[in-house]
């Protein structure tokens, strides 16, 4: 006879999750978006901006 | 934006994905709520009060905002928040019992004696849920994680070594371990 997996029934019934628990994330994240952002200008752009500057260069010495 | 019907119809994956693309925090939300219950139970299985599990969860929300990129769709994105939860309540505990002292939990370690018993799932089912749950309370993290992966969440093994990243190998090592710490455990309760 196969026997009921014990470890299904842990954790049950679940607990309510806190009510002020989804702001508090939802400022976390909100502050996150803005560093990750912030630091997207000086990093994701670096490239383009460095390939513009050399194709500037080039054109120049044409 | 979309209406709140048509966000409410995507799927998770696609969520994930505009997430990632937009750094949207309104989908955020909806990820948030699909998944707060889960989270915040998963969380309470590894620390013993609800302050600390809110914490915990408020965490793990946040690193997953910052990592949801790394999700790449080889499993559906419900067993890999529940992989990424584990992983992150095992650092948090560990971190934590380092601070406190010194010393970080037991890793794989072949020579310790318990290895040497191998536990059946038939014994592992034979446990009461009562003490099984108190028993919990007492394996290491990292234990207590692949036991869940495999008997709560059923995951298969190449699924779990997959989402652990370890091989098959450290997976039958923690697992015999795991298996045999938790009978050991239950057996002196």
């Amino acid at each position: 006879m196969k026997r009921e997996n014990p470890f299904k029934k842990l954790g049950y019934p679940p607990k309510d999750v806190p009510t002020e628990l989804k702001e508090k994330v939802m400022a976390d994240v909100a502050s996150a978006k803005l560093l990750m952002d912030m630091a997207s200008l000086f990093t994701s752009n670096y490239k383009a901006t460095m390939e513009s500057l050399f194709k500037t260069k080039k054109n120049n010495n044409q | 934006m979309k209406n709140k019907d048509t966000v409410l119809q995507f799927t998770d994956e696609e969520i994930v994905e505009k997430i990632v693309i937009e750094k949207n925090t309104i989908l955020y939300a909806t990820l948030y709520k699909r998944y707060e219950s889960k989270v915040y139970n998963k969380c309470l299985a590894f620390v013993k009060n609800t302050n600390e599990a809110k914490e915990l969860t408020q965490e793990v929300f946040l690193e997953l905002f910052i990592k949801l990129h790394k999700y790449t769709g080889q499993s559906n994105f419900s067993t890999w928040l529940n992989a990424f939860t584990y992983k992150f309540c095992v650092n948090y505990l560990n971190k934590k019992r380092e601070s406190m002292n010194g010393e970080r939990s037991n890793n794989c370690n072949g020579n310790q004696p318990h290895l040497l018993i191998d536990v059946s799932d038939n014994s592992l089912f034979l446990m009461r849920e009562e003490k099984l749950q108190k028993a919990m309370q007492y394996l290491s993290p990292e234990d207590k994680s692949i036991l869940l992966l495999k008997y709560q969440d059923e995951l298969t093994m190449n699924e779990v070594m997959a989402l652990l990243n370890i091989d098959e190998h450290t997976f039958n090592i923690r697992l015999r371990r795991a298996k045999a710490s938790i009978i050991e455990i239950y057996n002196r309760l």
